[in-house]
């Protein structure tokens, strides 16, 4: 599976404020790319636009080659699954019940999920190990959990890539590594690719091929992660002077970005 | 707190209890009826015995109680799958045919009707161009930047019910008082009395259909507590289904007001009991608020003919055995499990 934008820009109807310019980017099978910006500087925008939900002004998404807009919406939503940041709703389900809903791209519109459908959301919730959740109500769960649910859900559909919206946001230490595991675990594993919104280079770095950053002017910064993800770029992207070091442990290197100072470097 | 799962044997007890408190119910007034009796007469004109009954008991039964009572099963089964739906579609605990201004609507249309003719099939049809109008405005209002909060969906239904109550009272003040004001009013209050087979045959089919369209498409409510995004990329048509549920659930409520007037509290205490009971994905909620809001209304009809000499609205009724039971439902749950 391959999935590209191409050229893609975008500005709000009514604003004048290019929130995306001339955005290339390639996703293949197995590989998970992040993309890095400032608060309000326009990702979910971009997930949005390049999962359709938001029309690019001029460039495509394309799946395969094949234009987005040109596939059927049953047929795209099988190959690509969404993953919301985790919020509660008013009306509760089970992680049960929830997990299933991810069956409906599957089902026709007056049909009901059968056994087959629930026997498949429990492999889904047994694959990234959270089966012990099935019987409990979303809204008395901890962030991590449901965000581990949400991406059970995303799975039913057995889909080819995952698109996450800042996956790890509002989760403690540990939550944050249950979710980072997962993600890496389902493209290394499964060859399932991933495209992840966050706001934590160093989560970047950890798990990502390639990385984005956007800048404020709608510009982007596209390529390997431990190349894109430098201090220069951070520094621009963010207005945050940082450090980038790597620590080995257990034999294994992990990057470390550490803020200095939120000063930009320019104006030292 | 623990939710009892939907068994089969829960699911046929589900299907029958309606129709055992009928049976019970139909025994019930004035002139009471044993259970046994009841069961013979029912089934006399399909065991070709209907001759050896007595007339009295055929006459109370068929003439009188039976359409009263079917219409009262559906009115409550109509009702609280209305409320549910609204429910799930707007995510909104609040959400009912009251609250959201739809039953003010079609109050307003069917009592216009009313006012130049007496024909039902007129009255049903302007109950539900009104309700229509009056749904789609308190979602337009509520509406902003795509989205609607709990508070401004049920301000919002607040205001188009005032507006829509405030049009009532026009229609009243210039109905004729002498013939077209008291029918209007006792209307108003919700009354089941003096329905009889034709009329019957005429609402029936149209509560009948959307409460149809409502459960098949129940497993579907459950998407819409999502976001706009999240619904779409679970691969629903997402205006598709809110359009169906909405018109549904408009058409069955304008088709229970235009028959019987506004009965309150059915579609917002209903739901809310089968959520607590039986959880909140409405694959379970909707079948069980179908069943509950029949026996319920039934139960409340009977009590309503039966309880005093005068016949009592039933409105009021629902009315005084809903609030202290909602209140007692808000204080146990402290609101969370709404």
């Amino acid at each position: 599976m391959t999935f590209e934008v191409k050229n893609g820009c975008y500005r709000y109807p009514g604003t004048e404020r290019q929130v995306l310019q001339n955005i290339c980017l390639q996703v293949e099978s197995g590989k998970v790319l992040s993309i890095l910006g400032s608060n309000g500087v326009g990702k979910t925008t971009l997930l949005r636009c390049m999962m359709g939900m938001l029309q690019w002004d001029s460039g495509e998404s394309l799946l395969n080659g094949t234009p987005l807009r040109q596939i059927p919406e049953r047929e795209l939503w099988q190959k690509i699954a969404y993953v919301p940041q985790a919020k509660t709703s008013v009306f509760s389900y089970t992680a049960k019940e929830m997990v299933t809903l991810g069956r409906s791209a599957h089902l026709k519109m007056f049909e009901l999920p059968g056994a087959e459908d629930e026997k498949l959301a429990l492999a889904c919730m047994e694959s990234i190990g959270i089966l012990d959740l099935k019987d409990k109500q979303c809204n008395e769960m901890s962030g991590g959990e449901l965000q581990m649910v949400l991406i059970a859900r995303a799975m039913t559909s057995n889909p080819a890539m995952l698109i996450l919206d800042e996956p790890e946001s509002n989760l403690d230490f540990k939550n944050q590594l249950t979710v980072l595991n997962c993600i890496q675990e389902l493209s290394r594993r499964r060859g399932i690719s991933a495209v992840i919104n966050t706001h934590y280079p160093d989560h970047a770095l950890q798990i990502a091929d390639d990385a984005l950053i956007l800048n404020r002017d709608g510009t982007c910064v596209y390529g390997k992660s431990t190349e894109v993800i430098s201090e220069e770029n951070l520094n621009r992207a963010f207005s945050v002077r940082v450090c980038i070091r790597s620590v080995e442990v257990e034999n294994e290197a992990f990057h470390c970005v550490i803020p200095i100072s939120s000063r930009s470097a320019a104006a030292h | 707190m623990s939710r009892a799962t939907l068994t089969i044997r829960s699911r046929i007890l589900l299907l029958l209890l309606p129709f055992a408190v009928a049976v019970i119910c139909l025994g019930i007034g004035r002139y009471s009826i044993s259970v046994a009796d009841t069961v013979r007469v029912l089934f006399s004109p399909l065991t070709g015995t209907a001759a050896e009954m007595d007339s009295t008991q055929l006459s109370v039964l068929f003439g009188v109680r039976l359409p009263r009572v079917i219409l009262a099963m559906f009115i409550g089964a109509g009702l609280a799958v209305s409320g549910a739906a609204f429910q799930g579609l707007f995510t909104n605990p609040l959400a009912t045919p009251d609250t959201l201004g739809v039953a003010s609507g079609a109050s307003f249309g069917a009592a216009m009707a009313l006012m130049f003719s007496k024909n039902l099939l007129a009255v049903q049809i302007s109950a539900l161009i009104f309700g229509m109008c009056a749904i789609i405005l308190t979602t337009l209002i509520s509406r902003q930047k795509g989205k609607s909060t709990i508070i401004m969906v049920v301000l919002s239904g607040m205001v188009v019910s005032s507006l829509f109550q405030a049009l009532v009272s026009l229609v009243k003040y210039v109905a004729d008082p002498q013939d077209v004001l008291p029918s209007i009013t006792y209307w108003l209050m919700g009354s089941l009395t003096g329905i009889s087979y034709s009329s019957l045959m005429l609402g029936l089919p149209f509560i009948l259909v959307g409460t149809l369209v409502i459960f098949f498409l129940r497993w579907r409510l459950n998407i819409m507590a999502l976001s706009d995004d999240e619904a779409r990329s679970l691969g629903v048509n997402v205006k598709r289904i809110r359009l169906m549920i909405m018109f549904a659930a408009t058409f069955v409520t304008a088709s229970c007001v235009s028959m019987c007037g506004q009965v309150g509290w059915v579609g917002l205490l209903v739901p809310h009991v089968a959520r607590m009971l039986f959880g909140s994905n409405n694959k379970n909620v909707v079948p069980v608020s179908i069943s509950f809001g029949a026996v319920f209304l039934v139960v409340i009809d009977t009590l309503a003919r039966s309880a005093t000499a005068a016949e009592i609205p039933i409105s009021i009724l629902t009315a005084v055995i809903g609030a202290p039971f909602f209140i007692l439902l808000l204080r146990k749950t402290g609101g969370t499990q709404l």
